[in-house]
């Protein structure tokens, strides 16, 4: 998102949201850090990683950080995160896992968990090119051509309403201003609750 | 003469008229489905355990490496090892006719995109085309060559991923080992008669190249995905959905930048579609020269259908009044094929020859529940079935799920009642046979194939030759394919010569304004996918959508039995399709059948169901579904 606060005019109102904030051109560089929000838009929670970044983009954020919206199948995210070159990346989506109620929030580091296999990253790979947008595809086959280091950490929330529709269910609202303040602490910018 | 099953007669003057006689002329009588398995034994269904002990069923579910959600079930003779049953199955209804009921014809341009993540584009486009014709609007030439050179990107998105990424892994050392190790062997003493051209040197290295993740031809077709989104991106704002396509024309803000950066990147697909033509011919031909019976696996008669693709600017005026001339006038042919002989290439014809039917489809027939067609004719008086796209109402009833009832969420779309099949092969051979293509430097069609130059770029200039196949089989699908990045090249650099030529002469407007009409109006885009034939039907009025259907390639590849019994295309294509590898029958893979399938380029609506055999999985994910309503 580029741009400047006195640049903005009514279409970056709409669609960054009211006071959102832009930062002049140039684009992101390497080595910035990249927070991505991945979602399936309008399915209400599972859509999490593409409203809690246009929320998240009203804030102020260091010059190094870079919000974007990956919600896209999993080669064109490897492709960007080749072209953006970041050094460190948070991803943020609504996985419905069912192993814990609705609106936990899971953090996990990526070298904390087991790489896929071969086998399993075709699939994965497989599948993407047809169009699917999947949370887990894109680590596993970003991962598997080294675009996503061990030191990404990936920020999932349990889901609770999965049907067509705006907004979040309310376990899942309760859980953006949480993922707000982890990912915050994340990029070393004081937590609002610190101020 | 080009129908021979519906009612339907010429008259002296050629106008297309209802043959006399008969209170209900499209009248369907429905066949008894045949059944190999009680007709060869006289005992049991598919699928009972008193199948004799030389058939084994196979079923495939989900079918892997195809976009969205295929299952195959068949039944293999083991004894004379060849698929002797087939039915294909759809497995998703995604409902776009009912979500469009009632609203802006507009929305239709964005909301169709969805039914597809490797081609929103074109369903973006085809609505355009619907539009325009209810508009009464037509794009300035500007914006017609913008909307052809987005399409052609688009294609460079599909074809290299099908070929590198989803069939091209069949035919890789890793699969071929295990189903055909001899193969392997004999391939590595057998040099590549394109080497030259596409730098491996054996068969063995390039069937390392198809190896899944590492293969070079394999990370190549992934790297040109990208090549192609670059080139969709600049004409169409953004990919797989676009932005920027509305009725009329484009709202893209083009340049002379925008057109050298698309010529940069069309220079870099030119090198490869002189590759890759090179490695499925090197590919195809080691197998058909090894073992002939490989031209039997995925075999189904050459009965084509396709709708046409890239307007000429200067011809296209968005009417249905003349709708024969400018499809005439396409870069790629609208045209029927029958047993491997062109018998239109009209779109009236095409048109009125369309029917969808629902016997085996998890929907009612709204034939029978809603009186009267809503239209007898086109408005050009041509006689439409009760059955055809402007009278189809989507009504789902997922019920009756088994082979003799019930059992896809695809209908059945028919062309003079005779199962079609189509692809991107479909619409060189059209175009080769039909021989109507403009003068241009880059492609000629002979008749029995297509010429194509193209242009040097890394690689010299180089001509390649297609040619119309003896036998429609899954390698023949796999090698056009490969020639279609060529054909399709070709066809950029015409369009793009065109648009430099309309921004030389100043004529730089990308599209015409219009307002949205509110008395009652029907149309039709006619278009093609990757994958082949695309049309969207629109009814409206009002100002709003009152019926709309898409009708998208795999509906008609993928589609069960019909009400007269006969299979579908991939059913047909499995029919009979010899089982060639070389293990023991326990061992079978089945990757005869695999290659049969793949070779369509199958697009499916996305997966919420997979039966692995040992239990069952549900999940969720949001894709593709261009297979569905």
């Amino acid at each position: 998102m580029t741009g400047t606060g006195s640049d903005r005019d009514e279409v970056l109102d709409t669609l960054l949201g009211p006071g959102a904030q832009v930062r002049p051109g140039g684009g992101p560089q390497p080595g910035c850090t990249l927070i991505g929000g991945i979602g399936l838009p309008w399915l209400r929670d599972l859509d999490f990683g593409t409203n809690w970044l246009a929320r998240a983009a009203e804030l102020t954020w260091p010059d190094d950080v870079v919000l974007e919206d990956l919600s896209y199948s999993a080669h064109r995210v490897l492709h960007r995160l080749q072209e953006l070159e970041p050094g460190r990346v948070v991803l943020l989506g609504c996985m419905p896992r069912g192993t814990h109620p609705a609106g936990t929030i899971r953090q996990y580091r990526l070298g904390d968990v087991p790489a896929p296999d071969a086998d399993e990253v075709h699939d994965r790979l497989a599948e993407s090119v047809g169009g699917i947008i999947d949370l887990d595809h894109t680590i596993a086959v970003c991962r598997h051509w080294g675009a996503l280091s061990d030191d990404t950490i990936v920020i999932e929330v349990e889901p609770e309403d999965r049907e067509f529709g705006w907004g979040f269910s309310a376990p899942v609202e309760a859980a953006v201003a949480q993922v707000v303040e982890r990912v915050r602490v994340l990029v070393g910018v004081e937590s609002e609750s610190e101020r | 003469m080009c129908f021979k099953n519906l009612p339907i007669e010429f008259d002296d003057n050629g106008r297309a008229r209802l043959i006399e006689g008969g209170r209900n002329p499209y009248a369907v009588t429905v066949a008894e489905p045949q059944d190999y398995v009680r007709d060869a034994t006289g005992r049991g269904s598919i699928g009972s355990m008193a199948a004799p002990p030389k058939l084994r069923e196979w079923s495939i579910d989900p079918v892997t490496r195809v976009a969205g959600a295929l299952a195959v079930h068949t039944v293999l003779d083991l004894g004379s090892r060849q698929a002797v049953e087939a039915h294909s199955m759809a497995m998703l209804f995604r409902g776009y006719e009912i979500i469009l009921q009632g609203r802006d014809p507009r929305d239709a341009i964005d909301i169709s995109s969805r039914a597809c993540g490797v081609c929103g584009g074109v369903h973006s486009t085809v609505s355009s085309l619907a539009i325009e014709m209810a508009f009464g609007i037509v794009p300035p030439p500007l914006g017609t060559c913008v909307r052809n050179l987005g399409e052609v990107a688009e294609m460079f998105y599909d074809h290299p991923l099908h070929l590198g990424l989803l069939a091209g892994p069949d035919y890789s050392t890793a699969i071929v080992s295990v189903t055909n190790p001899e193969l392997v062997d004999l391939a590595e003493k057998t040099p590549a008669p394109h080497a030259a051209v596409h730098g491996y040197r054996t068969v063995k290295d390039l069937m390392d190249g198809f190896n899944p993740l590492e293969g070079s031809i394999y990370l190549e077709a992934l790297e040109y995905t990208r090549v192609a989104r670059i080139m969709c991106t600049l004409m169409y704002g953004k990919y797989p959905h676009p932005s920027t396509l509305v009725p009329g024309g484009v709202s893209t803000t083009v340049s002379t930048t925008t057109f050298n950066e698309y010529y940069a990147n069309l220079g870099k697909i030119f090198d490869y579609a002189k590759r890759i033509a090179g490695i499925w011919d090197d590919i195809c031909d080691f197998f058909l020269t090894t073992n002939p019976s490989y031209s039997d696996v995925g075999l189904r008669p050459s009965t084509l259908i396709q709708t046409g693709i890239w307007d000429d600017p200067e011809v296209y005026d968005a009417t249905y009044a003349n709708i024969d001339t400018w499809g005439h006038a396409r870069f790629s042919a609208p045209g029927i094929v029958k047993d491997g002989e062109l018998v239109t290439t009209k779109i009236t014809e095409i048109n009125m020859g369309i029917e969808e039917f629902v016997e085996h489809s998890y929907y009612d027939d709204w034939t029978t529940s809603n009186g009267d067609p809503r239209f007898t004719t086109d408005e050009l008086g041509n006689p439409l079935s009760p059955y055809h796209a402007w009278n189809k109402e989507t009504i789902p009833r997922p019920e009756g799920k088994n082979f003799k009832e019930k059992y896809s969420w695809s209908t059945s779309p028919r062309w003079d009642r005779i199962s079609m099949e189509t692809g991107v092969y479909g619409r060189m051979w059209t175009t080769a046979m039909a021989r109507q293509l403009p003068d241009n430097p880059f492609i000629e069609a002979t008749g029995d194939g297509l010429r194509i130059l193209l242009p040097a770029h890394d690689l010299p200039e180089m001509e390649l030759n297609w040619k119309i196949p003896a036998k429609l089989n899954a390698f023949e699908r796999n090698r056009g394919r490969a020639y279609g990045i060529a054909f399709t090249a070709a066809i950029g650099m015409i369009c793009l010569n065109q648009a430099f030529e309309y921004w030389r002469k100043g004529e730089t407007k990308v599209s015409t304004p219009f307002t949205v009409p509110r008395d009652e109006r029907v149309s039709a885009g006619f278009w093609e996918a990757g994958r082949g034939y695309l049309t969207h039907h629109l009814h409206m009025d009002g100002g709003k959508i009152v019926n709309y259907q898409i009708n998208t390639p795999s509906t008609w590849n993928a589609s069960p039995r019909d009400p007269f019994g006969n299979p579908g295309p991939y059913e047909e294509a499995i029919l009979g399709t010899p089982i060639l590898e070389s293990v023991a029958d326990d061992d079978i893979k089945g990757i005869d059948i695999l290659r049969t399938i793949r070779s369509f380029d199958p697009c499916m609506p996305c997966t919420t169901h997979m039966d692995t055999g040992r239990g069952v999985i549900t999940r969720e994910v949001n894709s593709c579904g261009c297979t569905l309503e």
